[in-house]
Parts: structure tokens; C-alpha cells; sequence
């Protein structure tokens, strides 16, 4: 569950879909074990995309070559992080 | 005639509205045989499932340079590359016996007036680094290279290892 989980001592917060960019037009593909998986309101496209990696495989867990590949799952997750605010 | 070897990339294409059409690359592939392959795994995935008809197999003669007239248009993120011509004396890569490849993208990220659309080139599918580097040479100076030219980026990347293995997701 997101919206305030604590790692730590430190509240960790979330950020929340952006609504005009809910419809057809502003969708995005993600991977499917990325669905509903939110950056943190401090996180940057690639620490949010970065994360999101490491948790689904392990750190050094996938191809970091990746961050330099358009279509991958870490640049449709890194281009998801656009859809919160 | 030069015999050319054959790699085949496997994309898939998803049209979520007629201003957002999203594109996914599968992997690269030594033969057909085996492009063929993936998409069968790939298409009882979640999402893929959906669109059993966006898959794409490109055929891309390895050490071939494309955009060598450079770019004047913008043309997005979701432009599927052009097949390469096969001849009837080309063959698979599979015939080389090689394990990776060098796949060289011309990429950057528009800002908002293009509502940060990214812009992806497919350079080429090269044997070596050093043929990819080449290859950045012969364009650095192009039009529309010329003015993004940070923005090559090669992978090395493994054939026949097949991406996307959970499915996606719209949100």
C-alpha cells in the first residue's frame, strides 16, 4: 500500500495519478508487475525507474544497458513516472 | 554479390488512441525461426494478449547504416523502423554463430512543447563496437545529427533473449 508507508524513520509519501492524463491519450504502457506502483514524491524518473528494477530483479539483478535502450521496461517505467504529479 | 546476414527484431505495436500509439521491442533474433518463436511465447502475456496482432518482425542487414542522409522531421517515438530488402542470397545471422550484436539508437527526449515525446532512431544492427562507432562517425555530421549529437546510444545486446516476460500494463 502506498500514500505513506515508512522505511525507517522516515515517512515516505507518494505521488498521485495526474487525472487529465488518465485517458487514451495520455496512457502509457508499463510492465504489467509495475501496474500501480507510484514514484515517491522525491524521486527522479531514473531513481523511480531505478527502483522499480532493483525491486522486480535484484540489484544488479537486470541489464543495466537498459537505461540506454528506448522501449525497454526501464524507459517505459522512467516515461510513466510523467503520468504523476 | 555480397552475401548480407540477416538480424530480426521483433516489435510490438499497441494502439492505445490515434495520438498515442505505443511500441514495444520484443528482442533481436538470429532467424526467423526463432522471431517466429518469441512472438508465440510473447503473445499469451498479459497486454500482448489483447493485441495479438501488433507484432512486427523487422529484418535488419547487420553492419547496414541507416539515416545516412540525416534528419530534417521529427518523427517521434512509436515510427517503426523500415525492413531491410533480403535478397535471396541472404542469410540468417544464426549462420555466423554469434551470441550478441551492437544495436546502435539515435535517442533523446522532446521537451513539452512535444509534450516530452521521446525521438528514437534505429541506427543500424552492427557485428562489432568498433562498427558501431563507425557508423556514429558517418552520421555525427549529418543534418539533425549534427544538433543531438550526444544522443547516440549503442547496446550491446544478446540474441534470442526475449524482453517484456510479464506482459504490460496501460495506466
Amino acid at each position: 500500500m502506498h500514500g505513506g508507508k515508512s522505511g525507517g524513520n522516515e515517512k515516505v509519501s507518494y505521488k498521485k495519478r495526474i487525472p487529465k492524463q488518465s485517458g487514451s491519450d495520455g496512457a502509457k504502457n508499463v510492465p504489467e508487475w509495475a501496474r500501480g506502483e507510484p514514484p515517491t514524491t522525491k524521486e527522479t524518473p531514473h531513481q523511480y525507474a531505478k527502483r522499480l528494477m532493483d525491486e522486480q530483479y535484484g540489484e544488479g539483478g537486470w541489464d543495466p544497458k537498459q537505461t540506454n535502450t528506448p522501449k525497454s521496461e526501464y524507459s517505459r517505467i522512467k516515461k510513466g513516472h510523467r503520468g504523476y504529479e | 554479390m555480397n552475401k548480407n546476414y540477416i538480424v530480426y527484431l521483433v516489435t510490438h505495436e499497441h494502439v492505445i488512441s490515434d495520438k498515442n500509439i505505443s511500441t514495444i521491442d520484443i528482442g533481436f533474433y538470429d532467424c526467423l525461426a526463432n522471431a517466429e518463436k518469441a512472438i508465440s511465447f510473447s503473445v499469451q502475456l498479459p497486454g500482448f494478449s489483447e493485441v495479438p496482432l501488433g507484432y512486427r518482425i523487422i529484418p535488419f542487414i547487420l553492419d547496414k547504416v541507416h539515416w545516412t542522409s540525416g534528419f530534417t522531421e521529427f518523427i517521434g517515438e512509436s515510427c517503426i523502423p523500415q525492413s531491410d530488402p533480403v535478397g535471396i542470397d541472404d542469410q540468417p545471422i544464426i549462420m555466423l554463430e554469434v551470441e550478441k550484436v551492437f544495436v546502435l539508437y539515435h535517442f533523446f527526449e522532446h521537451g513539452e512543447e512535444r509534450n516530452f515525446e521521446d525521438e528514437v532512431r534505429y541506427i543500424g544492427v552492427f557485428s562489432s563496437e568498433d562498427k558501431m562507432n563507425e557508423a556514429i562517425s558517418i552520421l555525427k555530421n549529418k543534418d539533425g545529427f549534427k544538433d543531438y549529437v550526444e544522443y547516440f546510444s549503442g547496446a550491446e545486446t544478446v540474441l534470442n533473449q526475449t524482453k517484456w516476460l510479464s506482459g504490460f500494463a496501460t495506466i
